[in-house]
């Protein structure tokens, strides 16, 4: 098997090995956060005057399925292309694992939903021609479950082009999120009472949700498909005027088992879900009075949108569920476990050991 | 061979790799196994095409969650309220270790990750336990899989009776362990095998237990019976069998001091199979002829075993004793008081106070009944002890009841026994064929009294006897079959020379104690201290592996109560 770097040296791209950069600022770091939002706006009906309430307790859950994303990208090269640009590649592993909690509480891996792929992420200075053909050298050389995926990413003056490269390989973990959300929905996996709860934001771009071509009949299941981020920025302006105030300010007045009013961007813009908060743990036994809180996201269902907001009682019962998730913890085993919820470390975990190891990805590359 | 069902694959990991002998498997959720399970596993190919398997015995069973320590199961309590109850179970699986026993392809590499396990079939299972393919099997017992197999466990006869190995010793807590009942289990496996090999001796200690032996248990249940059937055994009583009780002028018990109820006594009276037996004074004369006194001697040193006797003085006076002219025992207490007298000619090594006081225990240690002559008029049913032994025959059974005597009578008829036998197996008797008695099994209980560990002095005439049996026993067909509640109270080298040792249920203090529990795992160790009765660990020359856990079928003869 000949290594990627070869093969690129052989289609005359002058290439050196880059052994310098993990490009992962942690190895499975949220990107729920990643877009801004220049105002956020109060999306509940009917108000929520106090901005916060106790959540009702239950004993049940209709989550069934959880699902994680993750990726794993590395700058490998830097190479000369057109003995010009001095740009690099980067190389990543991007995949989704969908885990079902069986009646019984066991939780087994649904593997057909569950993927792993190998990208590398090209600077678009070469032919699209020239990259197809480059892509068919390469993955002659390689095994049939190590292939790689080439895209390209945009080089812009303004930004580093290493993360112009690898916000295009994370573009394609969403994607791969978003298409594995569809495969469940179109083939009726995500019901009523077996919702999908996804780790992360849904903040995904309109775009992208229109890229997943959903009937109509299909979109309505997006009201079964969760979000829990497990990271937010407390220093989000929430409301306007004289009401509003900064996020933190309001998370922190959250008893255990309470939630914030729910949220969404300005309403100015297309809206496609709403978010709150819920304290998952008690304030007393935490080290800051922000830890052990969960953000809930929701996609806001065309009946949302008309009430311009999301029914009390949904974000309630959905809040319910979540609740119900706290127990086990992966205490001690993840820094971040009073905000995370057992299932989806578990997925993290079974995609995480399905993942190549750092130096057998690189050794494929250099 | 076709592939069975899965029940788990292999675990291989940094810290806790295979290896030729050990290997870790995870189990599916659903499979219930447990210590001393056969398992079989794929294993790389040896001819180059075929998938080899290995066989592994269990040895230790543990579960194991991704939980970080004891604090995150109190945190995913809500910290520690008791009433929460946690909407996911966390990920968790049995890890089994297990000991490779073989390879159907002879291969000792070890096992990979991520190979096949699943229950090995009955025949798979004897011949990874080395029984398959024996020269003459004899049936200790049966295992019970957990997937509701049931397998006969052979012992190899040559290893258990000779002449390649032999002997045999039991070991667990009275009352719990079974013991005696597995013993006789055996002897009657042998005796349905070999009947024409070997003879039996056993010594009653305890009640009447071994005082029916020949009676069929009438209240032994279908299921019982079914257990005999699985080691391919009938349920039968010991046949053949002839008893020994202890002579006393008790002409109202039929003259002995025995605890064998009255009606079992008188049905083998009838029969002609219950003899009393006596001590003359010819027996401390020597050997057949009366020649050998260096025999006689050390049989009357025996009445000393439970005195302490650290100067070697009743010794040194049973030497200085000379030839016995004495015909009766009142006699032989006279002769003896003759040397009590001061101004006694002839050397002088031995002061009169030290004869005194051997004449004196002399007197109270023979005043007991056995120590008679044969009574003249009517039939008491007296016997020799040899005479019997001389009539002794391969399937045949000689019960000797020492239960009613005391300590010290007790080590002199087990000595007599011991020393007769083994004698005439070295072929000092003239009037006994030693091809005749065939290979003498001697089973005794209480093994501790006759053969204690030596604590730094010289060991006893009786421990010397017995570890001549069981250093030489196997060469001249003499066996013994011993049991006790501590091992840590028996010879280590009369341990040393056993080929088979039974382990039944005991306590974590004797664990402790004995150095031959040392080699037991933490689980075996575990195992050995919750035994139900019916049950025992093995250990035997042949076995592929330390130690089988079988049970055994409930004694098919009559149980009598003390």
């Amino acid at each position: 098997m000949k290594k990627l770097i070869s093969i690129l040296r052989e289609n005359n791209i002058e290439c050196l090995p880059n052994e310098r950069y993990t490009l992962d600022v942690e190895m499975f770091p949220e990107n729920g956060e990643a877009h801004k939002f220049p105002k956020q706006v109060l999306f509940e009906v009917p108000v929520l005057t106090a901005q916060k309430k106790t959540v009702p307790e239950t004993s049940l859950s209709m989550f069934r399925y959880f699902l994680d994303g993750a990726e794993r990208s590395h700058r490998v090269i830097d190479a000369t292309f057109h003995k010009r640009h001095y740009l690099p590649i980067c190389a990543g592993q991007v995949g989704v694992a969908v885990l079902e909690r069986l009646d019984s509480g066991r939780m087994v891996p649904r593997r057909e939903l569950t993927s792993i792929e190998n990208i590398l992420a090209i600077p678009k200075v070469l032919e699209e021609d020239n990259v197809r053909d480059l892509g068919q050298k390469i993955n002659s050389e390689m095994p049939g479950n190590r292939q790689f995926r080439i895209v390209g990413y945009n080089v812009e003056h303004d930004k580093d082009p290493a993360d112009s490269g690898r916000a295009m390989i994370i573009h394609e973990m969403q994607m791969l999120e978003l298409k594995t959300i569809r495969d469940m929905i179109s083939n009726h996996v995500i019901q009523d009472e077996r919702m999908l709860v996804k780790d992360g934001g849904l903040q995904y771009r309109d775009t992208k949700i229109k890229d997943l071509n959903l009937s109509k009949d299909d979109l309505v299941q997006l009201r079964n498909v969760i979000g829990l981020a497990k990271t937010f920025k407390p220093n989000m302006t929430l409301g306007q005027g004289r009401g509003r105030q900064d996020l933190g300010n309001l998370t922190k007045g959250l008893e255990w088992k309470e939630r914030t009013t729910v949220i969404c961007p300005d309403k100015n813009e297309a809206t496609t879900h709403g978010w709150w908060y819920l304290r998952l743990r008690p304030r007393e036994k935490m080290y800051s009075p922000l830890q052990g809180i969960v953000k809930i996201e929701v996609f806001a269902t065309t009946e949302d949108k008309d009430n311009d907001g999301i029914a009390e009682a949904r974000a309630d019962t959905i809040s319910s569920y979540v609740l119900q998730e706290r127990n086990v913890t992966p205490y001690n085993a993840d820094t971040r476990w009073a905000s995370h919820i057992y299932p989806i470390y578990l997925a993290e975990t079974y995609l995480r050991s399905s993942f190549l190891s750092h130096e057998r990805f690189k050794a494929l590359i250099i | 061979m076709p592939e069975k069902q899965c029940i788990g694959k292999v675990t291989a990991t940094e810290s806790k790799p295979t290896t030729c002998t050990s290997v870790y498997f995870w189990l599916s959720p659903d499979v219930i196994i447990r210590p001393f399970d056969i398992v079989r596993i794929e294993h790389i190919p040896g001819n180059g095409h075929e998938k080899s398997y290995s066989y592994a015995i269990v040895k230790e069973l543990s579960y194991i969650t991704d939980s970080a320590g004891h604090l995150a199961n109190f945190v995913s309590s809500d910290f520690g309220d008791i009433e929460a109850s946690p909407m996911n179970e966390r990920l968790g699986t049995t890890i089994a270790e297990a000991d490779v026993l073989g390879n159907n392809q002879n291969i000792e590499m070890p096992i990979r990750d991520g190979a096949r396990v699943e229950w090995a079939g009955a025949e798979e299972i004897r011949s990874a336990l080395g029984i398959k393919k024996l020269q003459k099997p004899i049936p200790g017992g049966y295992i019970q899989t957990s997937n509701g197999e049931e397998i006969r466990i052979d012992f190899e006869a040559r290893y258990l009776v000779g002449p390649e190995a032999a002997h045999m010793n039991i070991s667990g807590m009275s009352g719990l362990a079974s013991k005696t009942s597995y013993a006789m289990f055996l002897l009657s496996a042998l005796q349905q095998r070999m009947k024409d090999e070997v003879s039996i001796i056993l010594f009653n200690v305890k009640g009447p237990d071994l005082l029916a032996i020949d009676q069929e248990n009438t209240e032994l249940k279908a299921t019982q019976k079914d257990d005999w059937r699985k080691c391919d055994l009938e349920p039968r009583p010991l046949m053949n069998v002839t008893y020994l009780y202890p002579y006393a002028k008790r002409p109202e018990k039929q003259f002995t001091s025995s605890y064998v109820p009255p009606d079992v006594l008188d049905a083998q009276v009838q029969q002609k199979r219950a003899f009393n037996y006596y001590y003359d004074v010819d027996t401390f004369k020597g050997g057949e002829k009366g020649d050998e006194t260096d025999v006689g001697r050390d049989k009357m040193s025996l009445l000393f075993s439970d005195i302490d006797d650290p100067q070697g003085t009743m010794e040194s006076c049973i030497q200085a004793l000379g030839e016995i002219k004495a015909e009766t025992w009142e006699d032989l207490r006279d002769e003896i008081q003759g040397k009590t007298q001061a101004g006694q000619s002839g050397p002088k090594e031995i002061p009169v106070q030290s004869w005194r006081k051997f004449s004196r225990l002399i007197r109270t240690k023979t005043k007991h009944d056995i120590f008679s002559s044969e009574y003249a008029g009517g039939d008491r049913r007296q016997t020799l002890i040899i005479d019997r032994i001389k009539e002794l025959r391969p399937g045949n059974v000689l019960v000797v009841d020492i239960a009613p005597l005391p300590d010290y009578l007790q080590c002199l008829v087990f000595g007599d026994v011991i020393r007769t036998v083994f004698d005439a197996k070295l072929g000092l008797y003239e009037s006994i064929k030693r091809e005749d008695l065939g290979r003498v099994v001697i089973f005794a209980d209480e093994l501790n009294k006759y053969a204690p560990a030596t604590s730094g002095s010289k060991d006893r005439t009786l421990t010397q006897w017995l570890l001549q049996v069981t250093e030489r026993g196997r060469q001249f067909s003499v066996v013994l079959f011993g049991a006790e509640q501590f091992r840590s109270g028996i010879h280590s080298r009369v341990l040393g020379n056993c080929s088979t040792d039974v382990f039944g249920r005991t306590n974590p203090v004797e664990l402790s104690k004995a150095a031959d529990y040392k080699i037991f795992s933490q689980s075996n160790k575990a195992t050995v201290t919750r035994l139900n009765q019916g049950q025992m660990l093995l250990q035997h020359s042949v076995f592929n592996t330390p130690l089988i856990k079988v049970r055994f079928p409930f004694p098919a003869y009559r149980q009598l109560q003390g």
